[in-house]
């Protein structure tokens, strides 16, 4: 099989790789209490749109990047100014989904030493992307058999053993707070599935078999849907609101007779997915320097965008809490217009731009 | 291939650097936390007392004392007073393996705000460790009072409570979490059963559970005695269940019956009378036949009917001297708050910040249901025979 080549089905597998290494462990839409599992079912309608609008978009243009594609119908200087801006937020996401992987792996073990991980995590992501893209979904495919069990695990044992489903009462009382959950959610995780635009041109048979890829979106939409709500019933919403890994935290409830400490073998589960969520935010972010820089192979940023990640994360996040005003209060209002406004803009100007043309021309054909 | 080796060296290079094992402690240089002690003193500072567990020689023949080492500090804060341990033990304690927090009662008393932020962030202590209340001792006197049969006081009193909840069925287990939920949460106040010291037979100091301590807000503010607990419990059933009713038997023949209790469910739900909100309490309870002390013939379906209704009875006036003594109290220990928030939120928003004046003169009614199902290996009075 070719290097760079993948089908829709390893696709959805790394779309689902990306939502649950993203947000699985955390609560992002947690502002909306205990209505969360509701804001996180609203905010997936902006994935939803996400992926439609960017598999819509690629198969109008199959074989271009987003950001080539926005060049070519935008024009340059709007195309390539849009692009940068969308390049720095999935640069940003990839910092932020490392230091996430960072501080879960410093608390739970004090001495680690922070630059040697994150030197680690980055040289393993580059080998990963050495191997190319359809290694990299071969990885997503054979690790699935070891995420699923766990993440069934995780979802449904708390449910009957630590969980109490009065704490969801009253549902859907109060508006506010779930539309504030809903901004969160569609930022982190929905809004960072943008990322996956620049994988997408990689889809050999995205044209016939685009079902797939929302099949494995719709099932990373129920298992987030799933662990807000048994983290509410579990905790209930006060808890939730302050603790900082709050599945983790139920999972350390976790008891059979005296046989405890079982949130350890979920440890497996954070890793790897948060692993993969690095290797995909890496793999996009140099595949935007790619299209930005026109250059003929993007194995030559891999190391260089790698370390600009590992460095940036160190440096602009120098404590846990000023990550946490980045992550949790700035990044929905920086991030979230750019996941959504520049495949509406590129999918708005494909649409004139096509309109313009003879009918017998689709954009496809002329790229 | 170089490139392959390349990377290969290089990934091989920085896992060296971040073994596993980077931070391990020899088992020998460890010493097991069986429990946990805060309390207040007189300087305002706090009293931290840890009971440790003593290393076992291998070839020694098994003790049947205790085998504890108890170990007090003081300081301002419960991180000091616990990083102060290590002036006096030559290892290091694993606090993560603590069963019990024994609260003192002058902390208790004084508001427990200023020690629930240290659990609930501390990643050193389990969340599912137990919180008892010690209303007239020091936990340190706790520490040092023994627990028959058990090599150490703190699990000692932790299997009592477990135990109990499923032969007696007196008190209720609190853990860490589900104190720090209520501590957090609007419309519910903390409770936890106390540990006192008694007299053995022999007129050794050993621990009991005795009472619940209840708490509004973050201060404890009285006690349940052991028929208010059954109340509670038969309110808000945790797992797991069980514990025994005995009761004065209403037929002549008869002197007393043990019944078990096997199963039982309650909902506490706010209803709308009159423009008034009344707490509706439901408790339904199946129950099976443990003893009959006395020998007439009482297992007839009439007078099983005449026994539930005897059942009934005692299970509400165990609810009622409850539910009486929290308001008492002004401690919503069992969450009518909570319950009409949840269930009337739109009352909750006019009511809710004066909770704590509306709480004590809430009007509540209780239904209680029993069936007893079983009468175990004899389905009929055991008759010895007359002299």
């Amino acid at each position: 099989m070719a290097k760079d080549i993948i089908n829709s089905n390893q696709f959805g597998i790394l779309l689902l790789f990306l939502i649950l290494g993203s947000a699985f462990i955390f609560v992002p839409e947690g502002i909306a209490g205990r209505d969360c599992w509701a804001a996180s079912l609203i905010a997936s309608l902006t994935g939803l749109y996400i992926i439609s609008l960017t598999v819509n978009l690629q198969n109008r243009f199959p074989g271009l990047s987003i950001i080539e594609i926005s060049t070519q119908v935008l024009g340059k200087p709007l195309g390539l100014a849009l692009s940068l801006i969308y390049s720095w937020v999935v640069f940003l996401v990839g910092t932020l989904y490392m230091y996430d992987m960072l501080v879960l792996m410093v608390i739970i073990f004090p001495g680690l030493a922070e630059t040697l991980l994150v030197i680690l995590l980055i040289a393993a992501s580059s080998y990963v992307l050495y191997r190319g893209i359809n290694s990299l979904a071969r990885l997503g495919e054979i690790l699935l058999w070891i995420i699923i069990p766990l993440v069934l695990a995780a979802i449904t044992v708390p449910f009957f053993t630590v969980a109490n489903l009065q704490s969801l009462t009253p549902i859907l009382a109060s508006f506010k707070p779930v539309l504030a959950g809903v901004v969160f959610g569609s930022n982190w995780p929905y809004g960072e599935i943008s990322l996956m635009a620049m994988l997408l041109p990689f889809v050999a048979d995205l044209s016939k078999n685009k079902k797939t890829i929302y099949i494995w979106f719709f099932i990373g939409v129920i298992i987030l849907v799933i662990r807000s709500l048994l983290v509410v019933a579990a905790l209930g919403q006060e808890l939730m609101g302050i603790v900082r890994f709050p599945l983790y935290e139920v999972l350390l409830l976790i008891r059979f007779s005296t046989f405890q400490r079982i949130e350890l073998f979920f440890f497996i589960m954070w890793s790897i997915t948060n692993f993969m969520a690095i290797i995909l935010s890496h793999q996009s972010f140099v595949l935007c320097l790619k299209s930005l820089f026109s250059l003929k192979d993007y194995k030559t940023v891999i190391i260089p965008a790698g370390l600009c990640i590992a460095i940036f994360t160190l440096v602009m996040f120098p404590s846990d809490i000023e990550f946490m005003s980045v992550e949790s209060f700035a990044a929905p209002f920086h991030n979230l217009p750019v996941h959504v406004l520049y495949p509406t803009l590129v999918w708005l100007a494909a649409r004139f731009k096509a309109q313009s043309l003879s009918p017998g021309l689709s954009p496809g054909k002329q790229a | 291939m170089p490139k392959k080796l390349s990377f290969f060296i290089i990934i091989l290079f920085f896992s060296s650097l971040l073994s596993g094992c980077y931070d391990r402690i020899e088992t020998t240089q460890t010493a097991i936390c069986a429990g946990i002690g805060i309390d207040s003193n007189e300087e305002g500072s706090l009293d931290f007392t840890v009971q440790l567990n003593k290393p076992v020689e291998p070839q020694k023949p098994i003790s049947f004392t205790q085998q504890v080492e108890n170990i007090s500090t003081q300081g301002e804060s419960i991180t000091e007073g616990a990083r102060r341990v290590m002036l006096m033990v030559p290892r290091l304690p694993l606090w993560s393996h603590a069963d019990v927090l024994i609260i003192g009662g002058e902390l208790a008393h004084r508001g427990l705000g200023g020690i629930a932020d240290f659990f609930a962030r501390n990643r050193n202590v389990r969340h599912d460790v137990i919180v008892l209340i010690s209303p007239y001792d020091k936990p340190e006197q706790i520490f040092q009072s023994s627990c028959p049969l058990s090599l150490c006081s703190s699990r000692g009193i932790m299997k009592i409570l477990e135990f109990q909840e499923t032969m007696l069925g007196s008190y209720t287990r609190m853990d860490m979490l589900h104190f720090l939920s209520r501590l957090a949460t609007p419309g519910i106040d903390p409770i936890a059963p106390q540990v006192v010291i008694t007299k053995d037979i022999k007129g050794n100091n050993i621990l009991t559970i005795e009472g619940m301590a209840v708490f509004n807000g973050d201060k404890m503010t009285g006690s349940l005695d052991e028929k208010e607990s059954r109340g509670y419990r038969f309110l808000l059933p945790e797992k797991p269940q069980g514990g025994i009713i005995t009761l004065k038997s209403p037929f002549a023949g008869c002197r007393s019956i043990d019944l078990e209790i096997t199963r039982f469910k309650s909902s506490i739900k706010p209803v709308k009378k009159d423009a008034q909100i009344i707490i509706s309490l439901k408790t339904e309870a199946e129950l099976n036949i443990l003893g009959i002390q006395g020998k007439e013939e009482i297992l007839t379906p009439e007078k099983i009917a005449v026994l539930e209704k005897e059942v009934i009875k005692q299970i509400t006036g165990d609810i009622t001297a409850c539910v009486e003594k929290a308001q008492k109290l002004n401690s919503d220990i069992l969450g009518f708050g909570l319950a009409v928030y949840r269930y009337m939120p739109e009352e909750w928003e006019k009511i809710g910040t004066n909770w704590k004046e509306v709480y004590p003169e809430i009007d509540y009614e209780v239904e209680v249901q029993a069936k007893i199902k079983n009468t175990y290996l004899i389905h009929k009075v055991y008759q010895p025979q007359e002299q």
